[in-house]
């Protein structure tokens, strides 16, 4: 990303961009180090000073940005003009509100932004703030440190295909809010893969799998393949084959590096997978509904599990970069879906969470009590009533019917799972920051920022907060999310 | 200069940068007196203009 470099700048140079402080031979060295903050506005980049309405940025940020020539030319003819077209990024910012779908009052509304802003930051004759420019650009799921800097501004264009199509197709499903909420999903998905590479993070763990583009047949049903494929996922994670999963968010995230953003959507929707690009490289994140049937950990915990069958075991061209799955479709029968990409799903998801063998094994000790045997399995492997009924069933064959005890038994999860999968939402301060940027995400924007790779106003911009509530509250996301 | 009446003034002189709106306005101010049409290209978070948004321009 970012301009040209040259060849080598001399040591006068950056001695000059970094200041005598930053220590190494190379540009990037230099910048690692600087203590120098350089200041963004919407066309011009120079060096920061103390109360600047600009936004501030680490020496390594703008490097990594803007390139050393433009750093230079921003130190030595400050400021540097950093847009190469006048038209942006009004262009980028109209063009992406309208390939989503929404109107002005729309975006608006969602991003509590009065329409007048966006309006000025749609219009090239006008200049606006940074600020407002970047949290609209977050909002649409774009990549707003390249705004005025690259036509398009890094958004995926086939997302935003994909969420257009989507709208149109159902709109009961896909609300603006729901376009919004999934476009700034993605940004956050892109945003946590490049600082998990950034603050040295990452899990080789993804690499390990590779589409299985099998889907059955009369003779091996799509939901003998899921099953096939939540045992071998259990293999190559180093899972025992009949252990409960402790923590879907934690395997997710921490296990195999993958973004797990929780969001309130519509009440319909369960969740979806985003499969989308950062700096050129590909990003792949579970979004998960923290409304509706998701509110309870069991059913949510089956959710991120379907949505993971997706993302690990799914070619590209069936994730669409953006796959949306209603609660109608994942809390079902696997062996009833019509759909065997979805039937695929929701055999993983089950047969993940919930091994048969160790299923049948631990209701075998309670065929006489079937009520009290249901309540064991979903308490010992984290699952919902509905799903442990069907998995039970399935386990004998079918030569067992437990709809007629169902009703007897208790729904809700236990105090010891609802603590370890709603570990990073329910409990995160400061509660200024909005569900989909808690847990994770919030850790590693922290463990940047206190490497000296991201600005303290970055760190406030990605996490939408004020610099008060982050200086009270670093430490705390730090002990607890930190990397 | 956009024609031989009317100029537009940014602050982003390499040698006599304005520190402030103030500074910038006093200059157009100056101009002015002299006769000219004068347009002020403004700030952009704290840093003097390069680039012209029009409607923006504020005229003296």
């Amino acid at each position: 990303m970012g301009m040209s470099q040259p060849a080598s700048p001399t040591r006068d140079d950056l001695d000059l961009v970094f200041g005598l402080d930053s220590v190494g031979a190379t540009a990037e060295a230099r910048a690692r180090t600087s203590n120098r903050l350089f200041g963004r506005g919407q066309d011009h980049l120079g060096l920061y000073r103390e109360g600047m309405p600009a936004r501030a940025l680490t020496a390594w940020e703008a490097y990594r940005t803007f390139g050393f020539e433009l750093l230079r030319e921003a130190v030595v003819d400050e400021p540097a003009v950093i847009t190469t077209d006048a038209s942006e990024p009004a262009r980028t910012l109209r063009y992406r509100r309208r390939s989503l779908g929404l109107e002005l009052d729309d975006l608006a509304r969602l991003t509590d932004l009065p329409v007048e802003i966006l309006q000025r930051a749609e219009n090239e004759r006008q200049g606006s703030s940074i600020r407002d420019l970047e949290h609209i650009a977050q909002a649409l799921g774009l990549d707003e440190r390249l705004l005025a800097l690259q036509p398009g501004a890094g958004g995926d264009e086939r997302l935003g295909v994909r969420l257009r199509q989507l709208a149109g197709v159902d709109s009961n499903h896909l609300t603006p809010r729901a376009v919004v909420r999934f476009a700034e999903c993605a940004w956050v998905i892109a945003a946590q893969t490049r600082l998990t590479r950034l603050v040295g993070a990452s899990s080789a763990a993804l690499a390990r799998f590779s589409p299985d583009e099998r889907y059955g047949d009369w003779r091996r049903p799509a939901w003998e393949l899921g099953f096939e494929l939540a045992r071998k996922t259990r293999k190559l994670l180093g899972l025992s084959a009949s252990d409960p999963i402790p923590s879907m968010r934690d395997l997710c995230e921490r296990g195999l590096g993958v973004p797990l953003v929780q969001v309130d959507l519509p009440k319909t929707l369960a969740g979806a997978t985003i499969d989308t690009l950062t700096d050129d490289d590909r990003a792949r994140g579970i979004v998960v509904n923290i409304e509706g049937a998701n509110q309870s950990e069991w059913v949510r915990r089956m959710t991120i599990a379907h949505e993971l069958g997706h993302l690990l075991w799914d070619p590209e061209d069936k994730l669409h970069r953006l796959s949306v799955d209603a609660y109608d479709d994942i809390e079902r029968d696997a062996e009833n879906r019509r759909d065997p990409v979805e039937q695929r799903a929701n055999a993983f998801a089950v047969e993940f969470l919930a091994p048969t063998a160790a299923v049948r094994q631990l209701f075998e000790g309670y065929r006489d009590r079937p009520e009290v045997g249901l309540r064991a399995v979903m308490v010992r492997f984290g699952i919902s009533r509905t799903a442990a009924r069907f998995h039970v069933e399935n386990a004998y064959k079918r030569a067992l019917q437990l709809q007629p005890v169902e009703a007897l038994v208790a729904a809700a999860p236990t105090d010891e799972w609802k603590a370890r999968e709603s570990f990073g939402l329910d409990w995160f301060k400061p509660e200024s920051v909005p569900p989909q940027r808690r847990g994770r995400f919030a850790g590693l924007v922290v463990a940047a920022e206190r490497q000296g790779l991201l600005s303290e106003d970055s760190a406030c911009s990605y996490l939408a907060v004020s610099p008060a509530d982050y200086r009270a509250h670093w430490r705390t996301i730090q002990s607890l999310y930190g990397a | 200069m956009k024609n031989a009446t009317t100029l537009y003034l940014s602050g982003a002189s390499g040698r006599y940068t304005p520190r402030s709106a103030q500074g910038l306005d006093e200059a157009a101010k100056a101009f002015r007196a002299a006769g000219y049409r004068v347009g002020s290209l403004g700030w952009d978070d704290g840093y003097p203009r390069k680039i012209m948004r029009e409607d923006d321009v504020r005229w003296a």
